[in-house]
């Protein structure tokens, strides 16, 4: 078993335990040591109990991994994982969710087409002819104005 | 670590991290050695180099110290992190080419110094 098959079945251990904590993994390739990040910052300084969870983690670690090395740390390090290779519990990014759901909105909204025909009206009929050579029709006599309200009526 | 002050006085910010590291490193071999009795062979010899075997050592024998005590839990997990990001400080001083500023200087210095103090706390009585 590797060092981070190792940690990836141990992490998902403690994530599992302690489902409000964000847990990141990284080896800074720098230093030569694997490290874990735990969030929020809160979490890592105030729980007793995770830290009683991880502290023997880390022994058993090196352990079992003599040439390696591991470091517990959390957002106000120097060493923080910036792209994990693996991570539990991650936390829903509400502004990503928000984004995603209304880029889909706008994706359709900018593909919408406005129709450039209208098949229905097309074939309709006005007084035995069609719509289209009405329409063309330059002049429209008309005998009385009952006659000219009655084709627009029969139109629309 | 009177060096590294020194340095850092003369603008040497690159050498002021390096020599805060090594002011850590070398109490830390001082405590492997005169207080654990680990023979500087067992540590010089191992395939993953000095720094690396001795942090381990050391960590391990802190953790074997803090394990059971709640207050003393905290200094572990402070010191396995603290002793890590003066390593990376040092590794950016004197590898990457990056322009040191007075603030990583000072923080070298102050990471080193409580570094010290805190093993200082376990193993100078021993």
């Amino acid at each position: 078993m590797t060092p981070a098959e190792f940690l990836r079945k141990e992490l998902g251990e403690l994530a599992e335990k302690f489902p409000s904590v964000h847990i990141k993994y990284g080896y800074d390739k720098t230093i030569f040591t694997h490290i874990v990040e735990i969030l929020p910052l809160s979490e890592f300084e105030g729980n007793d109990s995770l830290l009683e969870a991880w502290m023997p983690l880390s022994f058993e670690f090196r352990q079992n991994f003599r040439e390696e090395d591991i470091a517990f740390v959390s957002s106000d390090s120097t060493l923080r994982v910036d792209s994990p290779l693996f991570e539990f519990n991650t936390p829903l990014d509400l502004n990503v969710l928000l984004t995603s759901f209304y880029c889909k909105i706008a994706e359709e909204d900018f593909a919408y087409t406005f129709p450039t025909s209208f098949p229905s009206i097309m074939n309709a009929t006005m007084g035995g002819r069609s719509i289209l050579s009405v329409l063309n029709k330059p002049e429209q006599a008309f005998e009385d104005f009952d006659s000219y309200e009655n084709h627009y009526e029969n139109a629309a | 670590m009177l060096a590294a002050e020194k340095l850092k006085s003369e603008s040497f910010f690159a050498s002021t991290v390096n020599r805060a590291y090594y002011s850590c490193l070398q109490y830390i071999f001082h405590i492997l050695v005169e207080k654990l009795n680990y023979k500087p062979e067992d540590i010089n010899q191992h395939t993953s180099g000095s720094h690396e075997r001795s942090k381990r050592l050391i960590a391990d024998s802190l953790y074997a110290i803090c394990k059971e005590d709640k207050d003393k839990q905290k200094d572990y997990q402070w010191f396995q992190r603290k002793l890590p990001e003066l390593k990376k400080a040092r590794v950016k001083a004197d590898y990457d080419g990056d322009v040191i500023t007075l603030d990583e200087g000072h923080d070298a210095i102050r990471k080193a110094t409580d570094l010290i103090s805190l093993l200082k706390k376990y193993y100078r009585s021993k």
